[in-house]
């Protein structure tokens, strides 16, 4: 899978980005709008992984910004994932970057031009999902934008 | 189902999630046993419903009586249910077509496995 775009953006705020992909989504065009909203979400992370000296130029370095936000070890791989779930409590606070990084994720599947496979990308959001989830989104950079 | 059937279903989902993990490329079937996984614990949550397995998609009139247990400051009932409803969409549609990345994959099973095992935590307890 690909997006167009990764690496952290210099030519608008997240917000601006965010208002510029929902612009394209409210003209239909998804997967342009939904690159650009993931932008907006990546950028935001980066402004706060920059801070804190973390690496941040990949899909991969993201989900390990989001684990290390959460409090949480990244596992070490699909196995460990799975056994590491064996040992989380079954209360206490959510992992609140982790459930909302899912909806950033979200969109960068439906902006993929290409599947691994070389065919068009299977997608499973309607036209109203685009919309729906934004909110979602500027709550994630809200919050990033709240951190130190 | 009654509760207890739902709740014995999310554990050996889970469990058979842990069996397969030790075996190579069974990510399609590790996802599938999450959101299966989820389905049931959602289920054990509301037995009152008695929600088949088979109307998984539409689990969101069982999930809100189970979410603002769960919920926190950062995140309405309604974020938490869209969050849990996307997760489960990607789980399911990596089952189908082995779509999602290893990273992604990891990490919605990570989310996942999270969420089941709060909603446990709730479906275990005396209902209100």
């Amino acid at each position: 899978m690909t997006t167009t775009l990764l690496k952290p953006s210099t030519a608008a705020s997240p917000y601006a980005l965010l208002d510029d992909g929902e612009k394209q989504i409210a003209a239909g065009r998804y997967g342009e709008g939904s690159a650009m909203v993931y932008q907006a979400a990546f950028d935001a992370l980066c402004g706060v992984a920059v801070r804190r000296g973390w690496p941040c130029a990949t899909h991969a370095d993201a989900h390990r910004i989001i684990y290390r936000l959460d409090g949480r070890k990244p596992p070490s791989g699909l196995a460990d994932a799975v056994m590491k779930g064996r040992e989380q409590p079954g209360a206490g606070t959510l992992s609140t970057y982790s459930l909302l990084f899912g909806i950033v994720v979200s969109y960068r599947f439906h902006s993929a031009e290409m599947a691994p496979t070389g065919k068009p990308p299977v997608t499973f959001w309607q036209p109203d999902d685009y919309t729906a989830h934004l909110p979602l989104v500027k709550k994630f950079i809200d919050l990033l934008a709240a951190e130190r | 189902m009654e509760r207890a059937e739902h709740l014995q279903s999310a554990h050996n989902f889970l469990a058979a999630a842990r069996l397969l993990a030790n075996v190579p490329q069974q990510g399609q079937a590790i996802a599938e046993m999450i959101w299966g996984a989820t389905v049931a614990a959602v289920s054990a949550a509301d037995p009152e419903h008695n929600i088949s397995h088979h109307y998984a998609p539409y689990t969101g009139w069982s999930f809100r009586q189970v979410a603002p247990r769960i919920a926190n400051a950062d995140l309405t009932v309604a974020d938490l249910e869209r969050c849990l409803d996307n997760n489960q969409r990607l789980l399911h549609t990596h089952f189908y077509h082995g779509n999602l990345n290893a990273d992604d994959l990891e990490f919605s099973v990570t989310v996942g496995i999270e969420l089941v095992r709060r909603i446990l935590a709730v479906a275990q307890q005396p209902q209100p």
